[in-house]
């Protein structure tokens, strides 16, 4: 005879077991991801730093539940935007601190953040229309573009934060107004 | 199976898979008979029908992440138990046919051709022990004093001494060990 309060509590290491391996999943993702960031010698330590965070926080909220593990989803889509097009001007010399790149540089990585932030408003809203799900993933994308943005200088960082942040906003209000 | 229960065991599964650890031991009460009859229709053994229920309902667990919510959760559920079920008939097959290879092997035993080699060496003694107390005559009449004797053509006389010496070896050998 099958004790069931026994079955139960396996039942549970089961699932939380197989939640974790459905989290640790995006590791494939982050790690090369942060890696790339790594390869550059002078934001080694702040990458790795960055990385870490992200990593830690992405496997810990898609462990937590199904909002958590979609805000990540969006955030990372939304996230990757500034990633590349950070790692891109990098690559291209782009740096906050020059003074005659200076506004470009400014200029790009806050749109890069509106951009960001408008895609998480319009998702997170569709699926589900809780500022909650928008904060989470707004948090995981702006963690995602300063890991692209590191090598353009920390100004480019607080551009793209505040771009999401906005963009995120502003969609936000759109979207209920519409809806309204 | 009623369309209510059906959306009981749905629902409880899409609550679990969004994270909701208490509904482990709701699903579970509302799965478990009818895994169980499941797996008894599969495999017949009700100890084994206990124990491929189980892995099933702990695969469903471990698998709740990935359920698909706009798919039935008993097909879903059903699709699991069909894959154990089968599992668990593949497994008996194999271990009937690891049955068999003990009886081939037995054959090749190094430890049984011991114990024939032992056997044979105890019946060995045993004869030498039987012969040493026959008559030198009779020792002589079976051809053990010399091999030229043994090779010698046999007369009628020769042949009748030799056939009364095994007479009076076979009775020493009843008295000595009995019939066997």
């Amino acid at each position: 005879m099958v004790n069931l309060d026994e079955l139960s509590v396996r039942g549970l290491r089961a699932y939380e077991v197989g939640r974790m391996r459905a989290a640790l999943r995006v590791c494939l993702v982050l790690a090369p991801a942060v890696l790339l960031c790594a390869f550059e010698a002078r934001t080694r330590e702040a990458c790795v730093c960055v990385g870490v965070l992200l990593l830690g926080l992405s496997v810990w909220l898609r462990w937590r539940d199904r909002n958590g593990f979609e805000a990540v989803s969006t955030g990372l889509w939304a996230g990757g935007i500034p990633y590349a097009l950070g790692l891109v001007l990098g690559r291209l010399g782009v740096h906050c601190g020059a003074e005659e790149l200076a506004v470009y540089c400014w200029g790009f990585s806050g749109l890069f953040g509106l951009v960001a932030g408008a895609i998480i408003a319009a998702r997170e809203t569709r699926q589900r229309p809780r500022a909650s799900g928008i904060a989470t993933a707004a948090a995981i994308s702006i963690l995602a573009g300063t890991l692209g943005c590191l090598r353009l200088g920390l100004a480019s960082v607080l551009a793209v934060t505040l771009g999401t942040v906005v963009g995120a906003f502003i969609r936000r209000e759109r979207r209920g107004d519409a809806n309204a | 199976m009623n369309t209510a229960d059906r959306k009981v065991i749905h629902d409880a599964m899409v609550r679990l898979s969004d994270g909701d650890r208490s509904q482990v031991r709701e699903l579970l009460g509302a799965l478990w008979p009818i895994l169980l009859a499941f797996a008894r229709r599969g495999v017949g053994h009700e100890q084994d029908a206990e124990d491929v229920a189980q892995e099933t309902f702990l695969r469903i667990c471990s698998r709740i992440s990935d359920f698909d919510r706009s798919r039935d959760g008993l097909s879903w559920a059903f699709g699991i138990a069909k894959y154990e079920v089968l599992t668990h008939r593949r497994r008996l097959r194999r271990q009937s046919q690891a049955v068999d290879l003990p009886e081939m092997a037995l054959a090749e035993d190094p430890a049984r051709s011991q114990e024939a080699d032992l056997i044979a060496h105890e019946l060995e003694l045993a004869l030498e022990g039987v012969l040493g107390k026959l008559q030198p005559s009779d020792r002589a009449a079976l051809g053990l004093e010399s091999i030229e004797a043994r090779a010698a053509p046999a007369s009628a006389a020769a042949r009748k001494r030799r056939q009364r010496a095994l007479e009076r070896l076979r009775s020493l050998w009843r008295r000595l060990y009995g019939e066997s």
